[in-house]
């Protein structure tokens, strides 16, 4: 948030000043550079790649994993690791599919399904948080653990069981706007506040930054690891009910590989993997270039093989620059 | 001191593992007639490889044959160390369907010199490897392809096609999509969209509203399994397409057959892997007990094409309300 001002104060004509802000901070400005040649390169290859069909298309297709960031964020930032989520959201989605599918309450089975990955996140941060369990043992085992539960509940096949009511509202639009997209703008929205207007949001900078020097000024560093991990479970519990309103169902294996999208955008937003530092609507640019990339290079009919090698690069390049402006600062 | 106990506690471990083998080779030793099948499947998260897999390991366990079933995980590498430990317990013969033309052979090499017969079911290996397997049940995927081709080229005047391949490299994949591709170029149809990924409604709907962006006037999307094609109609009906695009998949799956019935999908293919597995298993059973060898390196089995004509039949008479459907008057 502070950088969003900061950066449109540096608009002002005041010629020298952009300069040096640009010379000081010119780390910042390269993913919004690499996204913005990406939409003119995209635009001069397919011009339908901004019509508004495809920019509501790609909200829609952002808003899940757009949700998934905003956990992984808050994890990051206190120097944790999420690798679970992509399991989590999978779990929830068939929970919540079992739920409307033996009672038909569809707010019960919203809830559930939250409050299923809720649960999921507390148990990864306990073993983080209480036991000092490494964030990647622990988030691994529960990725495999959830993935084979959700497995097991389901016998291995997708449920389809949410009315037609819930995937109308999953396509359908507020303002103009895929309501699924409003809803993960909501959750951003509301954990960006979090962070930078409560005590907990510095809580979360400061156990990143120096868990020592956290506790030893008498801040509660496992509870405050636990919550994120909560949170993150939580969002990945959302992003699984929202899934559901795409899909119309629970699939076991549904949200493949979401955590490695989601650290990838936290990544590509700046923040630093060893806790302590990011900005959360960073995160969520990040992911939209994830998204808009991704949905470009199928737009303009690139052979499926490059499109690993495209995302991978450009995660490569953004944080390589990273480390020299950090080294060179 | 601590690297003391951590060597005591591998030793104890090993030893454990020593007598437990010792054990378990005694007890094979001492039924010497009790005959033990390994099955190796691709993918435990499939609903088709799991009734494929029951369906195979019932079939055995009902003639008194024990059957070991281990499942890769839709990755190359595990199915190799699957097919090396089934090696290494000395079984009487492996059924397996590999997970793509060329990974396994080198395991399946080494089975085979290990003298172990090695039937296929599902899948197979590249042609070049036919000496080391006594028999593929399965289908010609060309052919499947093909099927569904000619239902296009009946049904629709020509026009551009989009195809969600499914993962890249399955021999199932990439027969079908070339059977599929040859009857429909032939008859003036242009394959403009092409994609590869996981068999996932989630996939696959995002990889159509891609699709439908970038080509607003599909007449068809083929899609290789039924999950991809439910998520095709699901974009289809999001972009408000619905009866324009017709959707194509294989399998057979009960929430396909619905959605054929109802007016949503066009068209699939119908497997029945229970009928798989029964076969496939006897053919072994056979071979083992009653010494017979298969009469030839293929063991064809028979497809359908359900439309829109025969879904409502051929979905289980108990799944019906629970889908939803009605006969049609």
């Amino acid at each position: 948030m502070v950088d969003m001002v900061s950066k449109s104060s540096a608009m002002t004509p005041n010629g020298s000043t952009l300069v040096t802000r640009l010379r000081q901070n010119w780390d910042r400005a390269v993913v919004p550079a690499i996204f913005l040649a990406m939409l003119i390169v995209f635009y001069a290859l397919d011009t339908k790649y901004l019509s508004t069909a495809n920019v509501i298309n790609v909200l829609n297709q952002v808003s899940i994993l757009a949700i998934v960031t905003v956990g992984a964020s808050i994890v990051i930032f206190t120097g944790g690791f999420d690798l679970s989520a992509g399991s989590v959201v999978a779990i929830s989605a068939v929970i919540g599919a079992i739920v409307v599918e033996q009672t038909g309450n569809l707010a019960l089975a919203i809830s559930t399904g939250v409050l299923t990955g809720a649960v999921a996140g507390s148990v990864n941060g306990f073993f983080v948080g209480y036991l000092g369990v490494s964030p990647l043992i622990v988030t691994l085992g529960s990725l495999n653990i959830g993935r084979g539960l959700a497995l097991i509940i389901t016998a291995g096949s997708a449920i389809y069981s949410f009315p037609a009511s819930y995937t109308d509202f999953g396509i359908s639009r507020t303002l103009g706007i895929p309501t699924l997209a409003v809803v993960a703008f909501a959750a951003f929205l509301v954990m960006a506040l979090v962070l930078r207007h409560t005590p907990f949001g510095m809580y979360v900078y400061a156990v990143g930054g120096n868990a020592r020097a956290a506790a030893l000024s008498g801040i509660n560093v496992a509870l405050v690891r636990m919550a994120a991990f909560t949170i993150s479970g939580a969002t990945c519990g959302l992003a699984g009910m929202m899934l559901a309103a795409r899909t119309g169902g629970g699939e076991p294996t549904a949200g493949f590989l979401y955590e490695l999208e989601a650290i990838g955008a936290v990544i590509l937003g700046g923040a630093a993997l060893q806790g302590g530092e990011g900005k959360l609507w960073r995160s969520m640019m990040g992911i939209l270039l994830l998204a808009a990339l991704g949905n470009g290079l199928n737009i303009v009919g690139v052979h499926p093989h490059w499109k690993g090698v495209a995302i991978g690069a450009i995660l490569v390049v953004a944080a390589s620059l990273d480390v020299i402006k950090r080294q060179t600062r | 001191m601590k690297k003391g106990k951590i060597v005591f506690a591998t030793l104890v471990v090993a030893a454990a593992a020593i007598f437990a083998l010792h054990l378990s080779l005694g007890d094979a030793q001492g039924q010497a007639k009790k005959f033990r099948v390994g099955v190796s499947l691709p993918e435990a998260q499939n609903p088709f490889y799991i009734a494929l897999g029951k369906s195979i390991t019932d079939t055995f366990r009902g003639q008194g044959i024990e059957a070991t079933l281990l499942s890769a995980n839709a990755d190359v590498n595990q199915q190799v160390s699957n097919i090396n430990d089934l090696v290494a317990a000395q079984v009487d013969a492996i059924l397996m369907s590999p997970l793509d033309t060329e990974g396994p052979a080198p395991a399946v090499q080494r089975a085979h010199a290990a003298g172990i017969p090695i039937f296929f079911v599902a899948r197979t290996l590249d042609d070049k490897y036919s000496h080391l397997w006594k028999t593929y049940v399965g289908f010609n995927y060309a052919d499947l392809g093909a099927m569904k081709g000619k239902w296009v080229v009946d049904n629709l005047k020509p026009g551009n096609v989009a195809m969600l391949l499914g993962p890249a490299g399955a021999l199932f994949a990439v027969d079908q999509a070339k059977g599929f591709r040859q009857v429909v170029e032939k008859a003036g149809f242009q394959v403009v969209w092409t994609q590869n990924s996981m068999q996932t409604r989630e996939m696959g709907l995002k990889l159509s509203e891609d699709a439908l962006v970038a080509h607003r006037d599909l007449v068809a999307i083929y899609a290789s399994n039924d999950d991809l094609a439910l998520g095709g109609s699901q974009a289809v009906r999001a972009a408000g397409l619905h009866g324009k695009v017709a959707t194509l998949g294989t399998n057979g799956t009960p929430p396909a057959l619905a959605a054929i019935h109802n007016g949503d999908m066009s068209a699939t293919i119908l497997l029945d892997p229970i009928q798989w597995g029964r076969l496939s298993a006897q053919i072994v059973i056979d071979y083992l007990v009653n010494k017979k060898e298969p009469k030839s390196l293929f063991t064809p089995l028979v497809a359908e094409l359900v439309t829109e004509k025969n879904a409502f039949e051929k979905i289980p008479p108990p799944l019906r309300e629970k889908l939803g459907v009605k006969p049609k008057s």
